[in-house]
């Protein structure tokens, strides 16, 4: 299988054709894209093989393997930071994004015309003054239903696909929110994780309430991405880091979807919080993780160990990477 | 000592797209002089229900060549440009051929009457110079065709009124949010 790998990161979307050993930018003359925007997401959707799009500070892009460029989106998030970007599994054509401030924005036609949720996260918060969106899930059983994490605000959940919105953090030990996984039983139980600057979190009521998991293994409290490297998988792979955006850091992987955890095989000190892993369903043992100050690790065997690719970039926010 | 930072995104004649970011700080609307800061760049826009919008064509000096955006302005005021364009100097002959919403060019006022009339030459003009020629015809889009690269540039503004509130009747009050709940912290405000 042919696949590119995509880095999100403050100097533009690196690429890599070659299974990561090289990185290599677009040219600026050409390109379509300044190689200094700050990119904080990157995005791909099964049905749209060899398209990315890229959330920056100067708009919202789609990279196209047919043109190899960038081309602009016209969209009301020019001068906000999109954070995070989203496809509806079943339609690519539905498209949201969350910014900092804490902001959703909807396209139901691949972008063409926006619509700004009414989406009443936090206009201030602790620590770090503005809030902002720090995932987008679609939920894996109930397509009008998609889930958010913001820091600093909690977990959001919309039931209208993106018309209202609702505030789910009873029983968080912390509303500062990363990440999600879903794991839905075939007698009708869910579980869901919820990763947060003060530990892993578990619902068992789909949302209604959390609590926080007791990981002995986990040497630090922050916990950041999570990911299953199949959908509905009992595997979960966890970043922890001693801090944001830290010195050091590490995985975690479970087999019972939270139950019980394992440290991860790292090749190479880990140098700050990894904070973003990419995994793709064209082939579930194949995973990227990028710690934010330039460390990308590759795994072959389901997220169970990592080796350090050579090349290492500047300050990353986002991995994945996608069969072209 | 207002400016405004174009960010355009050029298409080569060949498919190529460069984007260097342009100062502005002098901008004319069918030759008169208006505030820069009436100049952006936005797709979605608020409106009075009386407010009437005209498509246009900005040419704004750059080094390697002036370049030619689709633009709309809205009422007497607000001057939308758009962040897509083309160099003149890749139209040349052909630029009479060019239409903006079907008119073309030639019809309206060629660029290179716009930039002599500014001071300029051919397809250079001052430093800093946007230059707007609008159509008497009312559109919420701007569209310039080039029938010889058959290619086209659109600009197409989103409108709501200002008499609308997205919230309805329940716009909820700013929230502050803590961080960790389950922890003392200092609060820095």
């Amino acid at each position: 299988m042919r696949y590119k790998a995509y880095a999100a990161t403050m100097q533009s979307v690196w690429f890599s054709d070659d299974e990561g050993k090289s990185w290599n930018r677009l040219l600026t003359p050409t390109g379509g894209f300044y190689n200094e925007a700050r990119v904080w997401a990157v995005h791909t959707h099964m049905d749209r093989p060899g398209d990315l799009l890229a959330g920056t500070d100067q708009g919202l892009y789609r990279f196209s393997e047919v043109t190899g460029r960038f081309e602009y989106i016209p969209s009301p998030m020019d001068s906000l930071h999109i954070l995070q970007i989203a496809q509806d599994p079943h339609d690519p054509n539905f498209i949201v994004c969350g910014t900092r401030p804490g902001e959703i924005f909807i396209s139901e036609d691949n972008g063409e015309n926006w619509t700004r949720a009414t989406l009443n996260a936090s206009t201030e918060c602790w620590f770090i003054n503005t809030s902002r969106v720090t995932s987008i899930h679609f939920d894996p059983k109930d397509r009008d239903t998609i889930w958010i994490t913001v820091e600093i605000d909690g977990v959001i959940r919309s039931t209208d696909r993106g018309k209202t919105w609702e505030l789910i953090i009873r029983g968080l030990h912390d509303n500062d929110t990363h990440d999600l996984v879903f794991r839905d039983y075939k007698d009708g139980r869910r579980t869901i994780l919820c990763s947060t600057e003060d530990g892993a979190h578990k619902s068992i009521d789909n949302g209604a309430t959390w609590e926080q998991l007791k990981i002995p293994l986990a040497k630090w409290d922050y916990f950041r991405s999570l990911k299953q490297p199949a959908e509905n998988s009992d595997i979960v792979i966890a970043s922890v880091g001693d801090k944001p955006s830290g010195e050091a850091g590490n995985l975690l992987i479970s087999q019972d979807f939270g139950e019980t955890w394992d440290i991860c095989t790292m090749s190479h000190k880990v140098n700050s919080t990894i904070w973003s892993i990419g995994t793709n369903a064209a082939d579930t043992s194949l995973l990227f993780a990028a710690t934010i100050f330039g460390q990308i690790f590759k795994s072959t065997d389901t997220g169970k160990s990592w080796n350090k690719v050579d090349r290492e970039l500047g300050e990353i926010r986002m991995i994945t990477w996608a069969p072209i | 000592m207002s400016l405004f930072l174009f960010k355009p995104h050029i298409e080569g004649p060949e498919g190529n797209i460069t984007t260097p970011d342009v100062v502005i700080d002098r901008v004319f609307v069918n030759g008169v002089p208006k505030s820069i800061n009436l100049v952006n760049t936005e797709s979605y826009h608020e409106v009075d229900e009386s407010d009437l919008a005209y498509p246009a064509y900005g040419i704004i000096a750059l080094g390697g060549g002036a370049l030619i955006s689709p633009a709309v302005i809205i009422g007497s005021e607000r001057i939308c440009l758009s962040r897509m364009a083309w160099r003149l100097n890749n139209l040349n002959e052909n630029v009479g051929a060019v239409t903006l919403n079907g008119i073309s060019l030639s019809a309206l006022k060629l660029p290179a009457n716009l930039i002599e009339a500014a001071g300029g030459v051919g397809d250079t003009l001052p430093r800093g110079y946007l230059l707007i020629c609008v159509a008497s015809e009312t559109s919420t889009h701007a569209t310039l065709v080039d029938p010889t690269l058959k290619r086209e540039l659109r600009h197409r503004l989103k409108l709501s009124l200002i008499s609308e509130d997205r919230w309805g009747g329940v716009r909820p009050l700013p929230r502050y949010s803590v961080g960790p709940m389950m922890k003392d912290i200092p609060h820095f405000i």
